[in-house]
């Protein structure tokens, strides 16, 4: 969904912020602790995988995030038709999962 | 001011705002019933909360030992402390078994038994022979039933074209002489608004655990519709009513399991008290949600709290060892590795009394019709105007929700709100035409927000919200902590005047959104806040210290509370229904909540 193109860069990262927001508390935190920490440093290339993060559904998101599925593993799945990881994606799941371990121990954020 | 909005203007039967497994209940009933359907949502379906749900769903199929109805109805009475309408409950119990067998149908993967029956498991609080036995009445898609209810529900609402609006953030209700005619959102990515007529509007908003510090609630949960009735003049129904959970981790609010004490984890305080032997010498730490909830806030308000704020306490599990974590409670050491950067096999886990669930919200009858007071006539409906879900309060939870009892609600009431409303709306029916002042209240109001002139940051008022809240209003409560926590309140609400939105234009204006979510919250706040401190007894998970019990005479009665343009809030009452809907059951009379 980069329906962006005549997005301003404060309009692009409001945009995903809003694509942060997930339906479980645990994703919210890991998705903005990356998009705080490295989405402005982040070339084409990656910030195109947190995008396709960002479409996953929450079981398979989550399952990634916490390192319980490497990426490129399929996650057990209700739905047999939804995307799943690829192994391209690891780099980035490795980021966001040290973004939101870092985020924790340093000052607690509601 | 601006007022240079564009409006796009749609009509509809029907209109459902939000997207979670309530919403996208009546959503597919209302479609599949020739109702032209609109679904309004401010994140995408499967985004929503109910994902996040992963225990189960309550019915008395009986697949696995004998169960009956009329015992999870008396399961629920009970639990609910006698605070639960029993019409309501008696509906939703009995109509449990249709409705799962439904969701089978429609594709939910529930995890079955080798006889090929769906399976069911025990759950805190489900019993048989009201009372005697262990049920075994809930059933799961494994681990991820919220997601499975959410995404086959999200299909069917597709084949059933139903028109989804993605990314919209509802701001009001559309009210015309005390009639609700239609709402109002924002579309976030154009900035545009849509104005939705319709003859039925239904809100599916979820709750409001944001309203404090630490909720296991994700960031979209601020109970928007809750708030768009309390600015159409509407009540709200036994806000007070909040449960938590005793051990979310400090900051993240992410759950760890009650399993956890279970196998030997116990609780300390900044002195290396383990405190619960003074409390509960018997059970000790594995004494029940409530108890431990209050028992850890007491030891925060004596000073004994751990850290910088001296506001948290210790889980330790260090000495269980790590074979024991790691095969007695999987996932655990991961969670708390990445939610609060511990060695569980070193270090204690850093926890707090966790928001979970609002047991109050919008008043409805058991077909989903919003009623309010009027005349003195308590069960008067609102045309118009339905909510369901953890929005609503039919009543089915009173004072306190039992597990997979809420999948069960969504479900239920999803259902039932698209039965009624296609007995009163006529597929096609022709609209009044609205006319501008109709929409000028909900203009006006988006002006006021976005153009506050300030200096103040949405996130700390939000921050100092939702700490006063988990201070005064959580689980300990005393008249004098609420009274401290209505004046704080009071002072909190007031600098919303001096708020600023730093980012005038309109797309993507996530810091706009942002601030009408927080005075959504403010207003939700003062209603539990308020609430609290008016009812002078004890009753499910609204604990007062100062009125330790419950006290039927006075106070077996719903609390409604208004909000002025303030947020003053103003306080009536609501009868609980003691009746039945059928001479199948009988109503279930109040007596002592012990397990």
């Amino acid at each position: 969904m980069s329906d962006d193109s005549d997005l301003n860069a404060s309009q692009q990262k409001a945009r995903l912020r809003w694509r942060c927001r997930r339906g479980m508390r645990e994703l919210d935190q890991a998705m903005l602790a990356y998009l705080e920490e490295h989405w402005d440093s982040a070339g084409e290339e990656e910030r195109g995988i947190f995008e396709e993060l960002l479409d996953l559904q929450e079981p398979v998101l989550y399952a990634c995030v916490t390192g319980k599925t490497p990426a490129g593993v399929p996650a057990a799945s209700n739905d047999p038709h939804h995307k799943h990881t690829e192994v391209r994606y690891q780099a980035v799941i490795d980021k966001i999962s040290t973004s939101l371990v870092s985020r924790n121990t340093k000052a607690p954020a509601t | 001011m601006g007022n240079e909005y564009k409006i796009v203007d749609h009509t509809y039967d029907v209109v459902i705002v939000g997207a979670g497994g309530a919403g996208l209940r009546a959503t597919l009933g209302m479609a599949a019933q020739g109702l032209s359907t609109a679904c309004v949502t401010k994140v995408f379906p499967t985004r929503s909360h109910t994902v996040a749900a992963q225990g189960g769903m309550s019915a008395a199929l009986g697949n696995m030992g004998e169960d009956h109805w009329t015992w999870h109805m008396y399961d629920t009475v009970k639990g609910s402390d006698w605070l639960g309408d029993q019409d309501a409950i008696e509906y939703m119990c009995r109509e449990a078994m249709p409705a799962v067998i439904e969701l089978e149908h429609y594709g939910v993967p529930f995890s079955r038994t080798e006889e090929g029956k769906i399976y069911q498991r025990p759950f805190g609080g489900m019993t048989t022979h009201f009372g005697e036995g262990t049920a075994q009445r809930t059933c799961a898609a494994a681990d991820r039933t919220g997601h499975a209810i959410l995404h086959t529900l999200y299909q069917q609402s597709l084949k059933h074209k139903a028109e989804f609006y993605i990314e919209h953030f509802a701001t009001d209700l559309i009210m015309v002489d005390g009639q609700c005619k239609g709402v109002i959102s924002i579309d976030l990515a154009t900035g545009e608004l849509h104005r939705y007529q319709a003859h039925m509007v239904v809100l599916a908003t979820g709750g409001c655990g944001r309203t404090y510090f630490s909720a296991t609630s994700a960031h979209t949960c601020t109970g928007d519709g809750n708030a768009m009735a309390l600015r159409a003049g509407l009540p709200l129904q036994d806000m007070e009513f909040v449960q938590f959970h005793p051990t979310g981790i400090y900051g993240a609010g992410v759950l760890i399991t009650e399993g956890v004490r279970g196998e030997g984890g116990y609780l300390t305080n900044s002195e290396g008290d383990r405190f619960m032997e003074r409390y509960a010498p018997n059970a000790k730490d594995l004494a029940s949600r409530d108890v431990v909830s209050r028992s850890m806030t007491m030891e925060i308000n004596g000073g004994r709290g751990i850290g910088p704020d001296a506001d948290h306490i210790h889980l330790n599990l260090q000495h269980l060892g790590a074979d024991v974590i790691e095969k007695r409670l999987p996932g655990i050491s991961e969670s708390a590795s990445i939610f609060a950067g511990v060695d569980v096999t070193k270090e204690p886990i850093p926890v707090i009394p966790t928001v979970h669930y609002n047991m109050g919200g919008i008043p409805t009858n058991y077909r989903g019709e919003v009623v309010t007071l009027k005349d003195g006539e308590p069960d008067t409906v609102v045309p118009g105007l339905m909510a369901i879900g953890e929005a609503a309060c039919v009543s089915v939870h009173g004072a306190n929700r039992l597990g997979s009892n809420s999948l069960l609600d969504i479900v239920v009431f999803g259902r039932a709100a698209s039965i009624r409303a296609r007995e009163l709306v006529e597929p096609g029916q022709s609209h009044k035409p609205l006319t501008a002042d109709d929409i000028q209240p909900a203009l006006d109001h988006l002006d006021k927000v976005r153009f506050n002139k300030g200096e103040t940051r949405t996130a700390d008022v939000r921050d100092r919200m939702q700490r006063t809240m988990q201070k005064h209003a959580a689980v300990f409560r005393t008249g004098e902590s609420l009274q401290q926590g209505a004046e704080l309140m009071r002072g909190i609400v007031d600098e919303f005047d001096d708020v600023k939105v730093d980012d005038k234009q309109m797309i993507w204006n996530t810091d706009l959104v942002e601030t009408l979510e927080l005075e959504n919250l403010l207003a939700q706040a003062q209603t539990i806040v308020h609430g609290a401190l008016n009812r002078t007894e004890s009753r499910g998970a609204h604990a007062r210290d100062d009125f330790e019990d419950r006290n039927d005479e006075e106070w077996m009665k719903h609390t409604l509370t208004w909000t002025d343009e303030r947020a003053n809030v103003t306080i009536d009452y609501r009868p609980v229904h003691m009746t039945t809907l059928t001479d199948e059951c009988e109503v279930i009379p109040p007596k002592k909540r012990v397990y």
